[in-house]
């Protein structure tokens, strides 16, 4: 994890995207994970990395939906 | 507390004189709960509520309510001994409605557990329940925040049959993730 994850940080929620085989996870100080499932439709994930991590905001998220797989709306405070 | 007295309403007099059109399309019944609710959400089946209570830092209740006719229908108790300290938030459901999942925590020892529609005895239950830090080979030593009901591991259905979860190990700062099959009990792509 990168250096701005502190022992108080946490995985909030995952979700499941049918669309592109990957679980979209995101922590509580703003870090997300998309990981390719291998476990189904192996091929089409054959060339991906095992994981891409980004830091999509330096604030704390809260609860939080996924939207149609698509976009994510986020209670955040600083 | 009285449950005809305390029968919450839905507020259709803010519609005004279209208040009857309103008026029978929605029911409620309170259902009293013995422990406070940390979260609840209804199965994509529609059939039941699924609730989280919390008694105390030691027992958390999961429970199900039928949406037809109210009565409970499932109660799993989570923690319970002396040495428990369970952090509990949210239940996960396939798509079908009918399998679920909670991953929780308890002491520093991360655990992942499935179940269908039907209670279970604690026998079965420990049998059936994965030992996280056992299967990826984790100390005990993660330490969650008091005040936050969040156990430090998520998990998300990607099939009826597999789990895919992860979690936060804070003593090295690692993130963790893999994917469980819940008919072979086996972890894979850790």
């Amino acid at each position: 994890m990168p250096e701005k994850s502190t022992k108080q940080n946490f995985p909030y929620k995952c979700f499941y995207s049918e669309e592109d085989n990957e679980v979209f996870s995101f922590y509580r100080q703003g870090q997300a994970f998309r990981i390719p499932i291998t476990e189904i439709d192996s091929k089409r994930n054959e060339n991906k990395p095992a994981y891409f991590l980004e830091q999509i905001i330096d604030k704390d998220l809260g609860q939080m939906y996924l939207v149609n797989g698509k976009a994510l709306i986020a209670r955040s405070s600083s | 507390m009285d449950d005809e007295e305390h029968q919450l309403e839905p507020n259709i007099k803010k519609f005004k004189q279209f208040e009857e059109l309103f008026k029978y399309l929605t029911r409620s019944k309170n259902v009293i709960t013995q422990y406070p609710i940390v979260t609840c959400m209804i199965t994509y089946n529609s059939k039941s509520a699924v609730t989280v209570t919390k008694k105390d830092d030691r027992e958390y209740y999961v429970k199900m309510y039928d949406l037809g006719t109210y009565k409970q229908s499932f109660e799993e108790k989570i923690g319970g001994t002396p040495t428990s300290y369970i952090k509990l938030k949210e239940v996960e459901q396939n798509a079908a409605g009918d399998g679920f999942a909670i991953a929780y925590f308890d002491d520093g020892n991360f655990r992942i557990r499935t179940f269908g529609e039907s209670t279970r005895s604690d026998a079965d239950i420990a049998a059936e329940e994965l030992d996280v830090n056992k299967e990826l080979g984790l100390d005990n030593h993660t330490m969650p925040i008091d005040n936050f009901p969040d156990p430090f591991i998520t998990c998300v259905f990607v099939s009826d049959e597999l789990l895919f979860a992860n979690l936060y190990h804070t003593p090295t700062r690692t993130h963790h993730s893999f994917v469980y099959n819940i008919k072979t009990r086996k972890v894979s792509s850790h």
